[in-house]
């Protein structure tokens, strides 16, 4: 570790490598900027401006403007907030459903366990973007369609990882303590089993939501996702695709922002694992 | 052995995961003055604590409360008289230890914590402790606490001092033979059975082979078991143990289960033997007048 990277250290104290802590910080720069739009943006959100049409990045709009004459730089920054807030909603519907069940079936066993884990095991049959799309197609366009249509097959993996991890603190000897005091199954489940099932959870929670932010992106890239006059990446990336080999900007720039955003989640992930698994810490 | 008024009883029980049993047929009682469960890894001693517990149900034979079998006893009273004692480890990592003890508390006397912690030699403001915050022996005495919260007549001690080192150990001893609760204490540390447990059983491969007093086990064993874990127990200043038979045979599927580790083997071996009184203890070995007059 060089003195270089430890203000880092101190300001990020559970994450124990440069690259993570880098990951940290973009995506810091990432919320703070999406969460700061209003005020950060150079322009209003939707004030399409038909002499500005196409034009190439420059003092006046750094990212230059799109088809219609809007700010990319502004229509990035509160794509942000799109993007971000179908990660967040996506993960936390997903979370809630598959670790409630999960940890039920963990620590529940038998009957229970095998119900639970044969309804997973059915919609991790389908393949997740197929059946998204399906679903999308099926349901009107929008933003909350493509947060039900990504946490549909994106439960299950939660299901199983916390069902697992629950299987196996179920048997801790402070479990069986607590039962042997006479503490309610339910109470043990909240007191005991879920907290110490969280933390491979979060880890994964981390690493998923570049990958839901792409989902995202690909659903509005299809026309399934986000609509006009919404601002979200994929959705720009989408309607400029066609601009790609004439104003390369109008694509580019949000591409480059989901890119960026899927990396910080990833890198990130990968560092709290480490961090919390000691098999795979970085030496 | 059976006796009357013991509060836990095993008759004839058998236990096993799925459908494989890892304890045959083993009746004990926890009788007065302190049982030990002795034996090697994998012998079927944690199994039968996990029985005594209402934590595993047998899969044939009977558990018995009192004069009740224990599926059928007020299940309430049963956790107020029957606490386990685990290793430290057996804190929960992420509550503070004080909420670990008050757990076992009806919510109007959690102030009991600190009065039960300094029962145990603790400082009541190591409460707001987390369990890694503290010493082997503190986390031990927390366990030991906890258990003690709700008042029980019996103690089923796992192990309790096997994660401790020799001093801690002694201190623990200590503190559980100066409790007024029976104790059935499952460990393969011949020196703390002898020192807390007035009878003794010898598990080998889910069986009790041996049974009686701990000092008559100990002193003079009858079975061959029994004697190579005494033998096993390295002196101070003493040459080294020197190993009997083949210490890491697998038990045998067919007779006497120890007969492919026994130095004392015989044809007859190949039979089962059958449990039966010898010089004041209870032992199944075909060679017990043998090993007790080697």
């Amino acid at each position: 570790m060089t003195t270089d990277a430890q203000p880092l250290r101190r300001l990020l104290p559970r994450v124990p490598d440069r690259f993570a802590a880098f990951g940290a910080v973009l995506l810091a720069v990432v919320v703070l900027t999406a969460l700061l739009a209003p005020w950060l943006a150079p322009y209003p959100l939707d004030e399409p401006r038909p002499l500005e049409r196409l034009l190439p990045p420059s003092g006046a709009h750094w990212l230059g403007t799109d088809q219609v004459g809007r700010d990319v730089l502004t229509r990035i920054l509160y794509g942000g907030r799109t993007s971000l807030f179908i990660a967040v909603a996506v993960l936390g519907v997903s979370a809630v459903t598959g670790v409630t069940l999960g940890v039920v079936a963990g620590y529940a066993g038998g009957w229970v366990r095998d119900v639970i884990m044969r309804v997973t095991d059915v919609f991790l049959a389908f393949p997740a973007l197929l059946l998204s799309l399906a679903l999308a197609i099926v349901l009107q366009p929008g933003v909350n369609t493509v947060i039900l249509v990504i946490a549909v097959t994106w439960w299950p993996w939660y299901t199983r990882l916390a069902a697992s991890v629950a299987a196996s603190i179920a048997t801790r000897p402070y479990v069986d303590a607590a039962r042997c005091l006479g503490v309610p199954a339910p109470l043990i489940v909240v007191r005991h089993v879920l907290p110490n099932s969280l933390t491979p959870v979060l880890v994964q929670l981390s690493l998923d939501a570049g990958g839901v932010i792409l989902t995202s992106a690909a659903l509005s890239y299809l026309g399934l996702g986000a609509q006009e006059p919404t601002a979200e990446w994929g959705l720009m990336v989408q309607q400029g695709q066609t601009l790609f080999t004439t104003n390369w900007w109008v694509v580019t720039f949000p591409g480059l922002a989901i890119l960026v955003t899927a990396f910080a989640f990833n890198v990130l992930g990968e560092g709290l694992r480490n961090a919390l698994d000691p098999r795979r810490a970085v030496r | 052995m059976t006796s009357t008024g013991a509060l836990l009883r095993a008759e004839r029980v058998t236990l096993g995961y799925g459908r494989r049993p890892v304890v045959h047929d083993v009746s004990l009682d926890i009788a007065e003055g302190g049982v030990g469960l002795i034996g090697e890894s994998g012998s079927g001693k944690t199994t039968l604590a996990r029985a005594f517990l209402g934590l595993l149900s047998p899969m044939s034979g009977t558990i018995r409360y009192g004069d009740r079998p224990l599926h059928k006893a007020d299940m309430k009273a049963f956790r107020r008289d029957v606490q386990p004692v685990f290793q430290a480890e057996a804190l929960d990592p992420r509550m503070r230890v004080g909420r670990s003890v008050a757990e076992a508390l009806p919510r109007a006397a959690r102030s009991r914590v600190g009065e039960l912690l300094e029962q145990v030699g603790l400082d009541p403001a190591l409460a707001d402790r987390r369990p890694h915050q503290l010493s082997g022996g503190q986390r031990q005495r927390v366990v030991i606490a906890r258990a003690l919260a709700v008042g029980p007549r019996l103690l089923i001690l796992d192990e309790p001092t096997s994660a401790l080192d020799v001093t801690v150990q002694a201190r623990i001893l200590d503190l559980l033979a100066s409790l007024e609760t029976e104790r059935l204490l499952i460990t393969h540390n011949l020196a703390v059975v002898r020192r807390l447990c007035r009878t003794s059983h010898v598990l080998f491969a889910g069986r009790v082979v041996e049974s009686g007093p701990t000092s008559e086990l100990l002193s003079n064993p009858a079975h061959p078991y029994t004697r190579a874990l005494r033998d096993a127990v390295p002196r101070l200043g003493g040459d080294p143990p020197e190993p009997k038979g083949a210490t890491e045979a697998v038990p045998a599927a067919t007779g006497c289960a120890f007969r492919l580790r026994c130095p004392l083997a015989a044809p007859v071996c190949e039979r089962p033997p059958e449990p039966r009184d010898l010089a004041g203890r209870r032992v199944a070995c075909h060679r017990a007048e043998d090993v007790l007059s080697s």
